[in-house]
């Protein structure tokens, strides 16, 4: 216990340890509120420059920009009505109502606190459970792992996007993305078409970069000519009394947060809509109605979404299983400085486990005075004209990516997926299923390959596994559950249902 | 979930492309071998066939909005909804700048990208553009050169 304690503390203990949290977590806030610049965007640029750093160093920065991005979001949410960030989209709801209403300044005060709270819930949940779910997680089979990778793609398909069409295709390139280059078991190219430049494959940080960095500033493109808002902040810090009166709130919408999160595939956009929506049907005495600045409806979905973080490392830290694109984008950066997140994680490397929730803790606590301050500053910040930040943006991300190996061609394919990208958001495809694919397609494969193998190629046996084992069942059923809800037949059977059963009222 | 009724101009070539695209990936993978259910050309296989499927599935659903397109109707709105003056020109001069980046340097070419970009996008008047320029430039070069420690070309 001594130890783990030490090893939580230790990005308390250096002073370029502090900094380089307190710096992340300002960078994170600001970036996390400028619409068009992602905290997945952020993560993925900064991997590239932390490769020659020191692993404790690099996640110190990284753990800043993580918990300040999501935080951030909600900023420009009420003031502009623009979330920074999808976690942020539930917050706008209730937010910008109150910027309208002349109370901009209690709303962001209230966001700042309830993220903070909600964040420590999260890290609590995560610093009590992911020890208990690694000892868990090391009685996982290749099928349970199978599952879980399904499960992670289908549901950020179908929770996130306009069609779950489009978000089970987007998941299946990414799947597909990681497969080019050569096979890890026989050494065979695969889609390498004679290419000796292919056989390596394309490096993951150029996918990252081309499909969150320069097509979202492609896509900024087209909103030029909207001229930034002047804002009018003040009155930021909550009374106390207001606090302990949304209590139950809070701790409510952060468990709310933490379960999402802890699924795999699952993040804060979706945490934040649940809570979002719970609190609307829960709340009975809203201080105005829904919609029209209700306090309640800022605190519930930003309360939830920094929750998610704890929650959403769960999977990410104790099964290697990405809880959204931001982990997925981390889960990169940790394999690159040689960490593998995974059950072997807490007994191989349990220092830098209880190290990452020490600097996620230290960010948090960060959140707080950062949040609550600077204000005006911020707002300047959100009046840049995009024409002057987005060729910022793709310089860094050229940079980035040629940082990556030195290769020109690694900007090529950077640039190609950039393109891409911006077509598939022009057409209403989510990205994030995109990477979510190429981080979860080896595990997916890998594990697939594994139960083959056990099964001694037999497709009965094979399907056999998935009812055979209480574990894999309820992945399974889970799974299914979880897609059902969100698929259009489900209403039509609940529909059908509900006729069967009032026809048989009637008729009794 | 699945209540997307806008039309987007375009969107049905988009989809033929995607499609042409997830058919080639299950071809491809067809002729990889898959002597055994856990071969190399096994899982593409499965995942090309999945994407073909994904994208029929978005045919399906789409087909009233898709139908309703009249060719005529459509062609002048494609290009101004997908590749509009601001977007075209930028992405022209992106790929401009990054094939003279190995004649010009990293440097010089970088600093011109950065202006022109900042007149193309109105993002600063000249003046301001050449300051911005210059002192962006400065900040990468000491951020790479001494906390970042990445050589540029």
């Amino acid at each position: 216990m001594e130890q783990q304690l030490g090893y939580f503390l230790m990005s308390f203990s250096s002073f370029k340890m502090i900094f380089l949290v307190l710096a992340g977590t300002f960078a994170g806030i600001y970036i996390g509120a400028i619409p068009g610049l992602s905290v997945t965007m952020a993560v993925s640029v900064l991997i590239t420059f932390t490769f020659a750093w020191d692993v404790n160093e690099a996640l110190c920065l990284m753990a800043g920009i993580y918990c300040g991005g999501v935080y951030g979001g909600s900023r420009s949410a009420i003031l502009l009505n623009i979330p920074g960030a999808p976690a942020a989209v539930a917050t706008g709801f209730d937010g910008y109502p109150l910027a309208k209403l002349g109370e901009a300044g209690v709303a962001i005060g209230l966001s700042t606190t309830a993220s903070v709270i909600g964040g420590f819930i999260g890290l609590l949940a995560l610093a009590t459970c992911a020890p208990i779910i690694s000892d868990y997680s090391l009685m996982f089979a290749s099928r349970d792992y199978f599952i879980l990778a399904i499960m992670g793609l289908l549901l950020v398909g179908s929770l996130s996007g306009e069609s779950l069409a489009k978000g089970v295709f987007a998941g299946a390139l990414g799947v597909f993305l990681s497969m080019i280059g050569m096979d890890n078991v026989t050494g065979q190219g695969r889609f390498t078409f004679g290419s000796i430049g292919l056989m390596s494959g394309i490096h993951f940080v150029a996918i990252m970069i081309g499909i969150f960095g320069v097509s979202e500033a492609l896509v900024q493109i087209h909103d030029l000519h909207i001229e930034p808002i002047k804002q009018n902040v003040k009155n930021i810090i909550p009374s106390w009394r207001l606090l302990f009166k949304h209590l139950p709130l809070i701790i409510k919408s952060a468990l709310i947060g933490i379960g999402i999160g802890a699924l795999p595939g699952a993040g804060g956009d979706i945490a934040a809509l649940m809570a979002y929506g719970s609190a609307s049907r829960s709340v009975k005495h809203p201080t105005r109605p829904f919609g029209q600045g209700a306090y309640e409806g800022v605190i519930a979905p930003e309360t939830a979404n920094n929750a998610c973080i704890g929650g959403d490392n769960i999977p990410m830290l104790t099964l290697g299983i990405p809880g959204d694109a931001v982990t997925a984008v981390i889960i990169g950066a940790l394999y690159i400085h040689g960490l593998k997140p995974g059950p072997m994680l807490m007994i191989d490397t349990p220092h830098l486990f209880w190290f990452w929730v020490g600097a996620l803790t230290l960010a948090n606590i960060f959140l707080l005075p950062l949040g609550l301050t600077g204000i005006k500053i911020f707002a300047k910040c959100v009046e840049i004209r995009k024409g002057l930040l987005l060729p910022i943006i793709i310089i860094i991300s050229i940079v980035g990516t040629y940082g990556i190996n030195n290769s020109i061609y690694d900007v090529y394919w950077m640039l190609g997926f950039g393109a891409f990208g911006y077509l598939l958001k022009m057409y209403g495809f989510q990205t994030g299923p995109v990477i979510l694919g190429v981080i979860l397609g080896p595990i997916m494969e890998d594990n697939y390959r594994r139960m083959m193998q056990d099964v001694q190629q037999s497709i009965p046996m094979f399907f056999w596994e998935f009812v055979s084992h209480p574990l894999t069942l309820g992945l399974v059923v889970l799974t299914l559950v979880m897609i059902g809800s969100q698929a259009g037949w489900w209403d039509k059977i609940k529909k059908s249902l509900s006729k069967t059963k009032s026809v048989q009222t009637e008729k009794s | 979930m699945e209540n997307n009724t806008e039309r987007k101009p375009g969107e049905r070539f988009f989809i033929l492309f995607l499609l042409a695209l997830s058919l080639f990936i299950l071809i491809t993978a067809w002729f990889m071998p898959r002597q055994t259910y856990s071969d190399s050309g096994a899982f593409p296989l499965f995942i090309g066939f999945i994407m073909t499927l994904a994208v029929l599935r978005i045919f399906w659903k789409e087909r009233k909005i898709f139908a309703s397109w009249k060719w005529r109707e459509e062609r002048p709105l494609i290009q101004p909804y997908v590749f509009p003056k601001d977007v075209t020109v930028y992405i022209a001069v992106l790929l401009i700048y990054i094939l003279v980046t190995g004649y010009m340097g990293f440097w010089v070419s970088s600093y011109i990208f950065l202006v022109g970009s900042f007149l193309l996008l109105k993002g600063a008047k000249p003046v301001r553009a050449l300051i911005t320029g210059a002192v962006m430039l400065a900040i990468i070069w000491l951020l790479f050169q001494y906390i970042f420690r990445i050589i540029l070309w």
